[in-house]
C-alpha cells in the first residue's frame, strides 16, 4: 500500500515537474463571450474564427518565434455577455492556463471595458470585437480592435436611405448597450441630414416574444423607412411580421443585422428595399472567396462566415505575425507595439486590414449592399478613409 | 390600420399563448406545491419537436403539435418521478433549486444537442385578413382558436373525468384526498404530466410565428410567473384571465404609454394587485 503510494506520489511529481517542459512550447490564447443563452451564436461565430486561424497555424507546424517552434492553445470560457463574468473568466484564464494566455479575445463591449482595468498590469493582449468606440477611449495600450465605429458603419446606410427619398424614420432597436448606441448615432446621423425620427422603440430582445404590438404602433405613424439594431433573425423577423402588417417601405440596418443570416429566415420578397452592410460571404474580396470555401469545408456547407468569425480569424493572423516579428511571446508590449508593421498579413488578409490607429483600430475594407427586386445589388464599395479623416476612431455624438 | 383594434388583437393573441403556459404553472403549483422556473424550458422543448417533425420529418403541423405534446406529458412525468418525488419531504427550498437546476440541464441539452442556431419553421397559415382595419394573419387565429380550445378540454377534463376529479382533490385537499384513497403521488405525476403538455401546445403553437431556439423560454417563464402570481397562485381561472390581461396591458401600454418599458407594465400592475389583494386576483388566504 505504502510503496503503492510513493509511486503515484513520485509519478505525480514528475509529471508536474514535466509539463511546464512541454508547456513552454505552447502559446495561449483565452476566449471569453456567451456561449450559452440568447447571443450563443454571435458568441461562437466569433469562436470559430479564432479556432480556425488556430487550427490552420498548428496543423502547420505552428509558428518560429526566436527561433523556436510554438504551436497555439486556445481555451474559451462562457461569460453569458455580463462583464463582471468576463472578469472572473479573464482570471481564470490567467491562473489555470499555462502558460498565461498572452491574448484574451472578448466580443463584448461590456466585458471589453471591465478587462481594460488590469489587462495592462496583468499583462494580456485584447482583441475587443465591438463597434463600440468607447473601448478606444480610455487610453489602453494592450486593446485593439477589428470593426470599425458603429458611427462609420451606420453612414452608408444612413446615405443611402437619403438618396432613395427615404425622409421619416422609425427606430427599432434592441434594448442592450450597443442598441441603445446605434439609437443616439442613427437619430444624430438622421437629423443632421434633416430627416425626421417618427418613433423611437427598444426592444428588449431576451424578454419580447411578438414584435406585433411595437410594430403596430410604429407603423401607425406612416414611416417610409424603419431603422434596426439587433441579431439577425429576430430583426429578419421585425422585417417578416411588418410586411404583414401592409409596410412597403424601406429597412436601414445597424452593423449588427447580417443580411446573409436574415435571408435565412425571411424571404427575399419581405426584404426588398433593404440597406445594410454587406455580408463577408458576399464582399469581392478574392482573399475572402477562398476564406469563405474553407469555413464551409471546415463548419459544413451550410455554414456562414460572419464578420465576427472573419475579423477574429484575421488578427488571430496578425497576433502570430506580431509574435514572429517581435521575437517574444511573453511581452504583450513589445507585440503591440509592431502590429502596425506587420498588417497586412499577405494571403490571412481576408478582411483587408491594412491600417492601424494609435488608438488601436484597424481600419479595412467596407462595403453595403442592399436588396432590390428580390435579389442582393453588387456590393458597393465605401472607402473609410474619408470619413476617419473628419472624425477620427473615437467620435461618438455629444 | 386601427391602432387601438389592432393592439388588442395582437394581446388577444399572446394572450391566449400566455394563459395556456400559465395553466400549465399553475395546475403544477396548485397540485405539488412546486414553482416550476423550467416550465419556459419545456415549452421550448415543445416548439423544438414539433419543428423536427414538421421541418425534417415531414409530419403534418396537427400531428407534430399531438406529439410533442404526448413526448413532454411522458418527460414531465419522468420529471416528477426522478427529480420531484425524492423530495417531496425535503425542505421547500429544495424543489426550488431543483426546478432552478432544471431549466439549465434542457436549456443546454438543447444548446448542445440544436446548437445554438436560430431555427424558422417552413410557412404553414400565412394568409393575411383584413377586416375593420385590422391586419392579422391565419396562423394567429389558430393560436387564439386552439388555445381556447384546449383550456375548454382542460376544464372538461378536470370536472368530467376521474383523474381530473382526483387532481381537483388533491388541489384543495392533499390530507383529505390521501384519506379518501386517492393516490396522490399517482396525482402528482399526472399533473406533471399534463401542466408540461400545455406548454409544449403553447410553444408548438407559437413556434411558426416566432423562431425557435434553446433560450426561447426564459422570457415566457418570467411572464408566466406574473399571470400566475396576479392571478393567484394555483387558481386556473386566475391564470386564465392573467395570461389575457398581461397580453392586453404589454399591447395597449406600449401603444399609448410606452413601448420602451413595457416590463415596468406588466410588472407595476403585478405590484398594483398585490398590493390591493396579496393574494392574487382569484387567490384564496390560507
Amino acid at each position: 500500500m505504502k510503496t503503492k503510494m510513493i509511486i503515484l506520489i513520485t509519478g505525480f511529481l514528475v509529471l508536474l515537474l514535466a509539463a511546464p517542459g512541454f508547456a513552454s512550447d505552447t502559446i495561449s490564447i483565452g476566449f471569453t463571450g456567451p456561449l450559452s443563452g440568447g447571443a450563443a451564436k454571435y458568441g461562437n461565430n466569433n469562436l470559430k474564427g479564432i479556432q480556425h486561424a488556430i487550427d490552420e497555424i498548428n496543423a502547420a507546424g505552428g509558428i518560429a518565434v526566436a527561433g523556436k517552434q510554438y504551436t497555439f492553445k486556445l481555451t474559451a470560457l462562457d461569460d453569458k455577455y455580463k462583464p463582471a463574468e468576463t472578469v472572473a473568466n479573464a482570471r481564470r484564464l490567467m491562473s489555470t492556463m499555462s502558460p498565461k494566455p498572452i491574448a484574451i479575445f472578448c466580443p463584448h463591449s461590456g466585458g471589453i471595458l471591465a478587462m481594460e482595468r488590469f489587462n495592462e498590469t496583468e499583462g494580456f493582449l485584447m482583441h475587443g470585437y465591438t463597434d463600440n468606440v468607447a473601448v478606444l477611449k480610455q487610453g489602453n495600450k494592450l486593446v485593439v480592435k477589428a470593426p470599425m465605429s458603429m458611427a462609420f458603419y451606420n453612414s452608408g446606410p444612413v446615405d443611402m436611405g437619403w438618396e432613395r427619398g427615404y425622409r421619416k424614420a422609425v427606430l427599432l432597436c434592441g434594448s442592450h448597450e450597443a442598441g441603445k448606441m446605434a439609437e443616439k448615432i442613427f437619430q444624430f446621423q438622421w437629423k443632421e441630414k434633416g430627416g425626421e425620427i417618427l418613433e423611437v422603440a427598444s426592444i428588449d430582445f431576451k424578454s419580447v416574444t411578438d414584435f406585433y404590438p411595437y410594430l403596430t404602433k410604429a407603423l401607425s405613424k406612416s414611416p417610409d423607412c424603419i431603422y434596426l439594431y439587433g441579431p439577425s433573425e429576430p430583426s429578419a423577423m421585425i422585417v417578416s411580421q411588418a410586411r404583414e402588417l401592409g409596410f412597403k417601405g424601406g429597412f436601414l440596418l445597424g452593423s449588427q443585422c447580417k443580411m446573409d443570416e436574415m435571408a435565412k429566415i425571411t424571404p427575399m420578397e419581405a426584404l426588398n428595399n433593404t440597406v445594410g452592410v454587406c455580408p463577408v460571404g458576399m464582399m469581392p474580396l478574392p482573399l475572402m472567396q477562398t476564406y469563405s470555401a474553407s469555413y464551409k469545408a471546415k463548419f459544413g456547407a451550410d455554414a456562414i462566415p460572419t464578420s465576427e468569425s472573419a475579423f477574429n480569424y484575421e488578427v488571430m493572423y496578425i497576433f502570430a505575425e506580431a509574435m514572429k516579428k517581435s521575437g517574444t511571446v511573453t511581452d504583450p508590449y513589445k507585440i503591440r507595439e509592431v502590429i502596425k508593421d506587420v498588417i497586412p498579413v499577405g494571403e490571412h488578409a481576408i478582411r483587408g486590414m491594412k491600417k492601424l490607429t494609435p488608438e488601436g483600430q484597424f481600419i479595412s475594407g467596407y462595403f453595403a449592399i442592399q436588396i432590390l427586386d428580390n435579389k442582393f445589388t453588387d456590393p458597393i464599395n465605401i472607402d473609410p478613409g474619408p470619413w476617419y479623416d473628419k472624425y477620427g476612431a473615437t467620435w461618438l455624438p455629444e | 390600420m386601427d391602432l387601438f383594434l389592432q393592439q388588442v388583437i395582437n394581446g388577444i393573441m399572446i394572450g391566449s399563448v400566455y394563459s395556456l403556459v400559465a395553466l400549465g404553472l399553475t395546475i403544477i403549483y396548485g397540485i405539488l406545491g412546486v414553482p416550476n422556473f423550467a416550465h419556459g424550458s419545456l415549452y421550448m422543448l415543445g416548439a423544438y419537436f414539433s419543428f423536427l417533425l414538421v421541418s425534417a420529418g415531414g409530419v403534418n403541423y396537427w400531428l407534430a403539435i399531438l406529439i410533442s405534446m404526448a413526448a413532454l406529458t411522458v418527460i414531465g412525468m419522468l420529471i416528477e418521478r426522478i427529480v420531484f418525488r425524492p423530495l417531496v419531504n425535503a425542505p421547500h427550498l429544495n424543489s426550488f433549486i431543483a426546478a432552478i437546476g432544471l431549466i439549465y440541464v434542457i436549456d443546454n441539452v438543447a444548446l448542445i444537442v440544436w446548437g445554438p442556431d436560430f431555427k424558422r419553421f417552413p410557412p404553414l397559415y400565412d394568409q393575411l385578413y383584413h377586416f375593420l382595419g385590422v391586419t392579422i394573419t391565419l396562423h394567429r387565429i389558430i393560436i387564439v382558436i386552439t388555445a381556447i380550445a384546449l383550456i375548454v378540454l382542460l376544464e372538461l377534463f378536470i370536472k368530467k373525468t376521474a383523474i381530473g376529479s382526483a387532481i381537483e382533490a388533491t388541489a384543495q385537499d392533499r390530507v383529505g384526498a390521501r384519506l379518501s384513497g386517492i393516490n396522490v403521488t399517482r396525482v402528482d405525476m399526472w399533473t406533471l404530466g399534463l401542466g408540461t403538455s400545455l406548454a409544449a401546445a403553447a410553444g408548438a403553437l407559437i413556434g411558426p410565428i416566432l423562431l425557435v431556439y434553446p433560450a426561447m423560454g426564459g422570457a415566457v417563464t418570467l411572464k408566466a410567473f406574473v399571470i400566475i402570481i396576479l392571478g393567484g397562485m394555483g387558481s386556473i381561472p386566475g391564470a386564465i384571465l392573467g395570461g389575457f390581461i398581461l397580453g392586453l396591458i404589454e399591447s395597449l401600454g406600449g401603444a399609448y404609454l410606452t413601448s420602451n418599458y413595457h416590463e415596468v407594465l406588466a410588472f407595476g400592475l403585478l405590484v398594483t394587485v398585490l398590493a390591493i389583494k396579496p393574494t392574487g386576483l382569484f387567490g384564496k388566504a390560507h
